[in-house]
């Protein structure tokens, strides 16, 4: 195809439509399944005044060729069809091969209807203005007075800064010819050398940025860029809305990037590059707390996505540099100073379906419209407010770290320790046992490893952290209902509760897990339920909800439920309890449907859990097991005020009156609701009271079962009241303006301001910085005991009621248990004890003869089981920093004291410790001639005095391991629970082993020599965790596939109404 | 949907409604809630383990182990069982703590002792500390029970010391272990140990006049030093002088203080003593001396633990007053509560003697008050409320539930039997009663025992046997006889048996009181106390029925 070449000598004054030739233009049309609007758009474009114009369509392997269209619209157009579509940029690049001499390049989208003087004008200003790139206005193809774009700056960061607002009534006002940054993409004037120079478009990207891209290039090869807005060009947006936000968004994040690492020279790219992770770091920050994960996702992926193309990245920069002619420095100034992203940020435009095309361009009307319909701005300050809330009342616990109380143990043991725990075939609680190891051990193990061995931090992740997890899950769960302000006010209600900080203040890890899990619980058994709008029965369904088959709510169930029971072994018997409370909501609100199902996925998702958790899971299941090993040994009953229960005052928190705003704001949707949103309230209102009267039933010991702490059984009345707070809140936005005016609007109003005072108490208690946990823990004043055991190894036998034990436990009598340590204090892997079943019972029954006069030699009795120190705490951290005592019974207190080889140790109030004056070590050398008695169990050791035997095999060669010299005729006692797979071996030679006291061991030394102890696991074990971890990762990756759909958020699996805010925002558009 | 709204309404607003009422009902009547029970048989009283227990305990705290001691210390250790038993026997030797000095003092010439005294301030209370070194530790002994045989044990065969206490160790139940203490001078006593170490001790009687001499003696049997203060209340009020303030009794040892010593409490013809252990646990015996030169020419020793928890009844069997025999019955309030208390004197022979009015007295707290018979007050020719010359029993009870400490003392210048005799009351009542001292030697000792029926309906039928050679001795006219509902009977054994050494179980259908007296014919020595219950069966007597 020849064209005329550029006219270098047309007179300056002359219009060019005057000059005997005008320079060639090549208007270069890229379709791409083009629809009803092309023959328009090609009739426009034909339809051009300029003398010299030339159309090349280029089909970008559209479905139906457009050859023909082209044909009708376009008599004399050129069509080129490609095997398939590299993307609009590289599309247009075909002119680069098949055009030779033209002078500009009008580059056309499919979708646009230029004025029939746009090519003219554009050609004119790019002489006029020595331009190399020239853009003309973008308007509205329907309502042409409307403004779509008329060039933009760009920020360093790549961030576009529009020059109008997007749909602004144009009035002329943006007329003035003006050098910007980017022109709009879907129509642009290019000099043909230089396009031909810098290479055309960057074919890296397919779509979205192209022009951005090619305008950059353009500057640095010493281009100018402008727009000419008397040229007007109607715009469907076509390639945009066909695409849908996320995906657009999720591109340009990728293109963003990819022209930053490209166009950007070495030392422009380092001083830019801090600014870009800042902002992308903010940037998933805002949108994690946003509940938006998949725009974290889309931060996250532009970087992995560009990561995987340093190859290309080479190419272009390489490329870049070739065609070079300006500066970093000079391109950055056409840059806007500053950061637009931020602004964007501050005008509550970030969210809104941003992008280029749509989100930037609201501007200040966003702002508006994001307060009118409660949207994301709401969300975001409420946000803002409780994150501020919460780090100002967990400054100390992030910067001091969270104490050592009750169940939040310290995470003393390495990772490599905790993931051999949990492999090897003996778990040494107690007096130890052949049972499988808790599951806890192996997740804590990786994730200790995936903290990089900072088990410190993981701790503080995992303790404080529930609290932030909790309250995202709240905010999501009503996410179904449509309304923003729903979700604001479950969130509200859930972080106001005073249940987490009060589990915190009394150390109960389990709480914590379940009141992080407990919305997500209850999202997944609503979606199981169907009912609307967590699913279509009764009503449509809501966003973000798909219908899924029962199957797959008990598989997220079970995932969920399981990763719970790691922590909160009861949990799998709570998810049930708390589907059957909401199954009874459900009959109480007469509208059961849907409640089965619920039910069915919990039982199955209980199922899932206990399956996940095997073999871990048979302690709890097999002969000699106990209901206390699920639940934790019966505590002295508490508290049985049912008002305090009900403000959820169970710790420091939660008194009255401010304790009973969430009950008055919980209140109204039973009172203005209709349809869905009373029948959810209702079902939330039966969860809390049913928990509620757990709750109370278990303080008064009314229960025949030992029960879990009360902050456990309040959880699913923190989610149940939440819950039917966020139904008020929806039922005010769409049943009350169908009441009349009257007492309803008032009961609304009360009951917003009760969410409102509710708050007070919190705020209160985020003063302290540590939400009333205390400044210190027993582990200083215990030190020595640590201290003591890396010197040599022993038992601490832990007595007392079990919410002041700070580790796992088992029961001894009504609210008195004891547990044991072989590390000195406690630590994480002490606190999931299993059954007592078997040798550990021994220590009970030691105790027991104590405790009932039968001895005053309990420390001849401990002995034999390694106990060095006895230690009952009656607090949960020492004075000053704790005056809260709890009871230890006089009766204990008494026994100890009344043991005639047990010598009290000087330790400050709240703790009490016994040193054992005829202490045992548990590796002991019994001299040759001394022979231990095999009968007469415990009992056996009260008249013997075994305190001189000196320790054996004192090298530690790893877990369960131990070597040293030994003579012949001398034994090894070891105090460990019998079993053969223990084994001694004497250079080689196996020992022969005894059981002494009926329950220990014991090898005779056969000859002189250097001996190793060691235990030796089962082979099946290994294939047995093997299987289990198996079964982990297959469930999960068919969640993620399911679920997910792809995309990034891991553990989001329960979700919930979760997304689609941004849809939302689609169709408010 | 009105129809749901309401029915849901109803029901959620009806459960909630429900159980606050049910709270509300709940709090209302608190009578729900038990509290426990302190007063126990081996804590309030020794007692013996019951038949299946692993081990039993006993601290034997008072006496002197040395040739010319003040107390020769005998432990006497009777195992009525079928079986043969093992006991452990820990001597813990001690010694006097030396009076205190005057306050400048900070030395003394015994080498093993220090006392050290600050001077008060403004600002703080005074503290002085007395502490004894720990004694070198001894081997325990083994000692072989043969079933249904006594065993006595000289602590001075263990141990060389000024003092000394034992820790018996028994491999098995049903045993009694008591301790005997002996004067040259001043007779014999004899009293159980106890199975209990203590935070307090009572003792309501004591005396510190001019002649007498109150020995307290402190045993610590466990490993780590204890720390004790003592209060008494005397006629002059409450005392808690220097000397016995943080007063530190070293681990393992035994530590003896005269409380009639300078720095102790004063001169006083009655004195009450309460111990306070700060730290550690104690077990505290009393050991009271007369010499016959008082002013009422009271001689005799006494031998007797305090009591470790105070009780709401205190049960005396036995009780006797005539021209030269006088009882007084001293009550003791270590709580903080004013008590408000009854003494009931139940005589013997009801049809025949009218029972005298009950005494009604209010004491104070940290207070005492006594009750004695004969009234000496009373005019010549006034009617004597309790008349001499008939046996009864008496019964101490709060009736306002503050629970006191009862002792009674005999003091007899009878010429048959001269000496004083004292001995807490019993606070439980029980079937079964053993006495591990004892004995009788025709026209020189003479054996009494005393039964009280607890229940007030029913008739108690018992029976005794003695521990003789090894076998059971069913004691003659002793078998299945009856004691009427509230009442009592008084035994001499020597009609019974002639035995020199004779441990006795008294077995009985119902719950009842043992005391044992002990009396030397002719001579100086009394000694009185109430028998050991086995604890099986045991009953806390209600203070308004019982």
């Amino acid at each position: 195809m020849e064209t005329p070449p550029p006219g270098a000598d047309a007179p300056d004054d002359a219009p060019l439509t005057t000059l005997p030739t005008a320079p060639a233009v090549v208007a270069v049309v890229v379709a791409r399944d083009p629809g009803a609007w092309f023959e328009e758009a090609l009739t426009a474009i034909a339809e051009q005044d300029y003398p010299n114009l030339s159309i090349l369509v280029v089909d970008a392997h559209s479905a139906d060729e457009v050859k023909p269209r082209v044909g009708r619209a376009a008599p004399g157009a050129f069509v080129r069809r490609l095997d398939d579509d590299p993307g609009f940029g590289a599309a247009a690049n075909e002119v680069l091969e098949v055009v030779d001499g033209a002078a500009f390049y009008f580059l056309c989208h499919d979708d646009i209807a230029p004025k029939p003087d746009v090519v003219r004008i554009l050609v004119e200003e790019a002489y006029r203005s020595n331009a190399a790139v020239v853009g003309p206005k973008l308007v509205e193809w329907n309502n042409p007075r409307r403004l779509l774009q008329v060039g933009q700056g760009m920020d360093h960061a790549g961030f576009g800064v529009p020059l109008v607002e997007r749909g602004e009534l144009d009035q002329s006002q943006h007329d003035a010819v003006r050098d910007v940054f980017t022109v709009p993409g879907a129509c642009t004037l290019v000099r043909a050398d230089l396009f031909s120079e810098i290479g055309g478009f960057d074919e890296g990207i397919d779509d979205f940025l192209d022009d951005v891209s090619l305008c950059w290039r353009a500057q640095i090869a010493g281009a100018r860029v402008i727009v000419a807005p008397d040229a007007r060009v109607r715009h469907r947006d076509h390639l945009a809305k066909s695409r849908g936000v996320n995906e657009r968004r999720r591109t340009q994040a990728r293109h963003r990037l990819r022209i930053l690492l490209s166009c950007y020279g070495p030392v422009a790219l380092a001083i830019a590059l801090p600014q870009i992770i800042l902002i992308n770091l903010l940037e998933i920050v805002y949108a994690l707390l946003a509940g938006r994960h998949r725009r974290a996702g889309d931060v996250v992926t532009a970087w992995t996505w560009n990561l995987r193309r340093l190859g290309e990245l080479r190419v272009a920069r390489q490329q870049v540099k070739g065609f070079r002619h300006v500066k970093d420095r000079e391109v950055n100034r056409a840059m806007v100073r500053g950061s637009a992203r931020l602004r964007q940020f501050g005008r509550g435009q970030i969210g809104r379906g941003e992008d280029r095309f749509s989100g930037l361009a609201k501007g200040g009307r966003g702002v508006a419209d994001a307060f009118q319909s409660g949207s994301l701005r709401a969300s975001a300050s409420v946000w803002a407010v409780v994150v501020l809330v919460f780090l100002a009342g967990s400054r100390h616990l992030i910067t001091r770290g969270v104490p050592a109380i009750g169940e939040m143990v310290s995470f003393s043991s390495s990772p490599l320790q905790m993931l051999r725990e949990w492999v090897s075939g003996w778990r040494p609680a107690g007096l130890g046992s052949e049972s499988p190891a808790p599951t806890a051990f192996g997740m804590l193990g990786a994730l200790g490893f995936s903290f990089g061995g900072a088990t410190g931090l993981l701790r503080t992740v995992l303790t404080i952290g529930l609290i932030p997890l909790g309250a995202v899950g709240a905010y999501r769960l009503p996410g179904p209902t449509r309304s923003r302000h729903a979700q604001i006010a479950c969130l509200l209600v859930y972080v106001t509760i005073p249940l987490p900080y009060n589990a915190l203040a009394s150390g109960h890890w389990g709480a914590l897990g379940l009141y992080a899990a407990a919305p997500t619980i209850v999202g997944l058994l609503a979606g199981a339920g169907g009912l609307a709008p967590f699913g279509s029965v009764g009503s449509a369904t809501g966003p973000g909800m798909k219908p899924r088959r029962l199957r797959a709510h008990i598989l997220s169930l079970g995932l969920v439920t399981a990763v719970l029971a790691t922590l909160l072994p009861v949990a799998v018997v709570i998810v049930v309890g708390m589907a059957l409370a909401l199954a009874l909501g459900g009959l109480l609100a007469i509208s059961a449907r849907g409640s089965a199902r619920m039910v069915l996925a919990a039982i199955g998702g209980a199922g899932v859990a206990v399956a996940l958790h095997l073999p871990w899971s048979l302690d709890f299941l097999l002969p000699g097991a106990t209901l206390s090993a699920l639940t934790g040994p019966e505590r002295a009953t508490g508290s049985s005020d049912l008002a305090a229960l009900l403000r959820f005052q169970v710790g420091p928190l939660g008194s009255a009156p401010f304790g009973w705003c969430f009950l008055v704001a919980a209140s109204l949707p039973l009172l203005i609701g209709r349809a869905e949103r009373h029948a959810w309230a209702v079902r939330g209102w039966t969860l809390a009271l049913v928990s509620f009267a757990a709750a109370w039933a278990a303080q008064r010991g009314l229960l025949p079962v030992s029960m879990p702490p009360v902050e456990v059984l309040l959880a699913p009345a923190a989610v149940g009241l939440a819950l039917a707070a966020a139904m008020g809140v929806a039922a005010f936005e769409v049943d009350l303006p169908g009441y009349r005016f009257g007492w309803r609007q008032i009961a609304s109003g009360l009951a917003a301001a009760a969410v409102v005072v509710g708050i007070v108490p919190v705020l209160g208690a985020s003063f302290d910085g540590r939400w009333s946990m205390p400044a210190g823990d027993h582990r200083r004043t215990l030190s020595f005991i640590d201290a003591e055991n890396d010197a040599e190894p022993f038992r601490v036998l832990w007595v007392g009621d079990p919410s002041a034990l700070p580790l796992g436990s088992w029961r001894l009598d009504d609210g008195l248990a004891y547990g044991t340590t072989d590390r000195g204090t406690a630590g994480v892997e002490d606190l999931w004890v299993g059954s007592d079943d078997g040798p550990t019972r021994l220590i009970a029954d030691a105790l027991d003869l104590a405790r009932t006069g039968q001895t005053a030699r309990l420390g001849r009795l401990l002995a034999p089981m390694g106990v060095r120190y006895l230690v009952v705490p009656a607090s949960l951290a020492p004075a000053p920093f704790s005056s809260t005592v709890i009871a230890v019974p006089a009766s204990l207190t008494a026994t100890l004291a009344a043991q005639l080889d047990l010598a009290p140790v000087d330790v400050p109030a709240g703790l009490t410790v016994y040193r054992n004056e005829a202490f045992v070590p548990p590796l002991a050398e019994v001299a040759a001639g001394r022979t231990l008695p095999t009968e007469g169990g415990i009992a056996a050791a009260l008249p013997l005095d075994l305190s001189t035997l000196p320790p054996a095999l004192p090298n530690d060669e790893g877990f369960l391991r131990w070597s040293g010299p030994v003579e012949a005729g001398t034994s090894v006692f070891l105090s460990a629970a019998s079993s053969d797979r223990w084994r001694l071996e004497v250079d080689g030679q196996l020992a022969e082993r005894t059981v002494p006291f009926d329950w220990a061991n014991a090898y005779t030394v056969p000859a002189d020599g250097n001996a190793t102890l060691g235990f030796r696991t089962s082979p099946l074990r290994y294939g047995v965790l093997l299987l289990q971890a198996l079964a982990w990762l297959w469930v999960l990756r068919l969640l993620l596939r399911r679920r997910l759909n792809g995309r990034v958020a891991a553990l989001a699996i329960a979700s919930v109404a979760d997304e689609d805010h941004d849809e939302d925002d689609e169709a408010e558009r | 949907m009105r129809g749901s709204r309401a029915t849901s309404l109803a029901i959620l607003s009806g459960v909630l409604a429900g159980g606050l009422v049910l709270q509300a009902a709940d709090r209302s009547n608190p009578g729900d809630t038990e509290v426990a029970d302190a007063v126990t048989a081996g804590t309030a009283i020794p007692a013996a383990a019951p038949p299946g227990s692993l081990t039993s305990t006993w601290y034997c705290a008072g006496g002197s182990a040395t040739k010319g001691g003040v107390a020769d210390h005998v432990l006497l250790i009777a195992n009525p069982t079928d079986e043969d038993r093992t006991a452990t026997v820990t001597a813990i030797a001690g010694d006097f703590a030396p009076p205190a000095v005057i306050p400048d003092s900070t030395t003394t010439d015994d080498p093993a002792a220090t006392t050290t005294t600050t001077a008060p301030t403004t600002t703080t209370a005074p503290t002085t500390t007395t502490t004894t070194e720990a004694p070198v530790p001894v081997a325990p002994t083994v000692v072989d029970l043969p079933a249904h045989s006594r065993v006595e044990l000289a602590v001075s065969d263990l141990v060389d010391a000024p003092l000394a206490g034992a820790i018996v160790e028994v491999d098995g139940g049903q045993v009694a272990v008591e301790h005997q203490v002996t004067s040259a001078e001043d007779g014999r006593a004899t009293a159980p140990c106890s199975t209990t170490a203590a935070t307090s001790w009572s003792f309501p009687w004591g005396v510190t006049a001019l002649g007498a001499r109150e020995l307290l003696v402190f045993m610590n049997p466990f490993p780590e030093d204890a720390s004790l203060d003592v209060v008494f209340a005397t006629d002059e009020g409450a005392r808690e002088p220097l000397r016995f303030r943080n007063f530190v009794v070293p681990g393992r040892s035994v530590v003896g203080a005269y409380v009639d010593d300078p720095g102790g409490a004063q001169r006083n013809e009655q004195v009450s003593a309460q111990v306070n252990v700060r730290s550690g646990h104690l077990v505290v015996d009393r050991i009271q001396i007369f010499g016959g030169d008082d002013e009422d020419d009271r001689e005799g020793i006494t031998l007797g633990l305090g009591a470790p928890v105070p009780a709401e009844t205190w049960i005396f069997p036995d009780g006797y007053i005539s021209e030269g025999i006088r009882q007084q019955l001293v009550v003791f309030n270590p709580s903080e509560a004013v008590a408000e208390v009854e003494v009931e004197i139940r005589l013997d022979d009801p049809e025949t003697n009218p029972a005298p009015e009950p005494f009604e007295i209010t004491v104070l707290p940290g207070r005492f008050a006594i009750v004695e018979l004969p009234d000496p007050l009373a005019g010549p020719d006034d009617p004597p409320r309790v008349p001499l010359g008939v046996a009864h029993s008496s019964i101490v009870r709060s009736l306002n539930g503050v629970p006191i400490a009862a002792e009674r003392v005999v003091i007899s210048s009878d010429g048959a039997t001269l000496g004083v005799g004292a001995t807490l009351g019993s606070p439980v009542i029980a079937p079964t009663w053993y006495f591990a001292g004892g004995g009788i030697i025709e026209g020189e000792r003479e054996e009494v025992l005393t039964l009280f029926n607890g229940s007030v309906d029913e008739i108690a039928t018992f029976s005794v046997i003695g521990l003789v050679d090894g076998q059971p001795l069913a004691l003659p006219d002793l078998q299945d006889r009856e004691i009427p509902p509230g009442g009592r009977i008084s035994l001499r054994l020597s009609e019974h048996t002639d035995r020199a050494s004779l441990a006795i179980v008294v077995e009985a259908d119902g719950p009842i009181v043992a005391e044992r007296g002990l009396y030397r014919v002719n001579g100086r020595g009394i000694s009185q106390s109430i028998g050991i219950p086995l604890a099986v069966d045991v009953v806390v007597p209600d203070p308004v029925e019982g």
